[in-house]
């Protein structure tokens, strides 16, 4: 199958070429045999995942040849399978034709999950009768289309992932990204220079891009602009505080103490932030790290990219 | 096996209700099945489910909307 193929199944998405090479294998599967595997949606935050997820929903078509509905659910409300069953299986899903997300599916009740276990313990049959609390729900996998999604594939009991297909999302390149702010600000015609600089303000993640064109857009609305520069960008980013490489305010502190001491513990660099070592490891290392401005030796260390860029830093 | 509504909810004559409580006792019912056939008016107070136990004393649990689970229907044209 051709990118040209993937393409048509989905036309408004950018990138992410693998990922719509095999979703349009399961919808050109789906059309010839009716069921689709139980796909597993993973990768980071803002990568597309229920984006996509919508996008292959749209291409499958019911018996009736009408459009097959899709329901979206975030797992971290359901707290266990009485109210899944009541509030969501009986009225929405048993006997329907739909596609159903189960978004960050790592947070799915621990009951529920068990439940999984049975309900998608499937060979070759395209029926299940799933028996609970005495009574029978059955689960039709010609009529039900079942996707879960999540950024914590670790946390998913192991023996539930095993009965689910994998499609693990790659990062965006900058030109994607690029097609990305360009495609979500359509009313704005951004310079090539601009886009290059702009796409490096992303944090490599889509949400943000498309976050970003919408800023681009009220500024051109605001100034009545239709181009938009790099002049006008640093203009924005004065405006909405948007620091280089997409920087957070918290991330620009740790590279101005890292720069100021040279290198610094974890212990040491929370008491000067005054946050906690598990914050600064999980919410604010990460992307430094990613963009090679810090390195971890033991210690906490500045590289001669992150003095370049707090170089950048204070002349703002 | 039965299908249909799980637990929680079992099927009992208006008339059999009246046998174990009066007429002014608070019946909690689901409010969406109560706005259904007084058309959305009925102005009722908040249901509370007590505890059984009479050695207990009794004490509000949650009420049902705290448990709604989040969801999106989307359908494509």
């Amino acid at each position: 199958m051709n990118l040209q193929h993937s393409n048509n199944y989905f036309p408004d998405l950018v990138g992410q070429k693998a990922v719509k090479r095999k979703l349009s294998f399961y919808v050109d599967a789906f059309n010839k045999t009716g069921v689709c595997p139980f796909l597993l949606l993973t990768g980071a935050k803002g990568l597309g995942k229920t984006e996509f997820a919508k996008g292959f929903a749209k291409n499958l078509v019911n018996n009736d040849g009408t459009k097959r509905n899709f329901l979206e659910l975030n797992c971290s409300t359901i707290k266990n399978n009485e109210q899944f069953f009541e509030q969501v299986f009986l009225p929405l899903i048993a006997d329907n034709e739909i596609t159903i997300l189960f978004d960050e599916c790592h947070a799915l009740p621990k009951d529920l999950t068990m439940a999984f276990l049975t309900i998608f313990n499937t060979e070759t049959s395209t029926k299940k009768s799933f028996e609970w609390n005495e009574m029978s729900f059955e689960f039709n996998f010609k009529k039900q289309t079942f996707i879960f999604a999540t950024t914590e594939s670790d946390k998913i009991f192991p023996p539930l992932k095993d009965r689910l297909t994998n499609v693990d999302f790659e990062p965006y390149t900058k030109s994607e990204l690029g097609q990305i702010l360009k495609l979500c600000a359509p009313e704005a015609t951004i310079s090539d220079e601009c886009l290059e600089v702009v796409s490096t303000s992303v944090r490599n993640n889509a949400r943000n891009a498309v976050m970003r064109a919408k800023e681009i857009s009220l500024y051109c609305g605001a100034k009545e602009k239709y181009f938009f520069s790099l002049r006008d960008f640093k203009d924005l980013c004065k405006n909405v505080s948007i620091l280089p490489l997409g920087l957070t305010y918290t991330e620009k502190q740790i590279l101005e103490v890292l720069n100021k001491h040279g290198s610094a513990t974890l212990t040491g660099l929370a008491a000067k932030l005054g946050l906690s070592k598990t914050s600064i490891q999980k919410d604010h290392e990460l992307y430094l790290l990613n963009k090679n401005l810090i390195e971890i030796d033991g210690r906490r260390k500045i590289t001669s990219e992150g003095i370049r860029v707090c170089k950048q830093l204070e002349k703002l | 096996m039965k299908k249909g509504r799980p637990l929680a909810y079992t099927r009992i004559t208006y008339e059999e209700l009246g046998m174990y409580v009066a007429s002014k006792a608070s019946i909690p019912v689901s409010k969406q099945w109560l706005d259904t056939i007084t058309g959305g008016t009925e102005t009722t107070q908040k249901p509370i489910k007590f505890d059984h136990d009479a050695d207990k004393a009794r004490k509000p649990l949650e009420h049902e909307h705290s448990n709604k689970i989040e969801y999106e229907l989307t359908t494509f044209e």
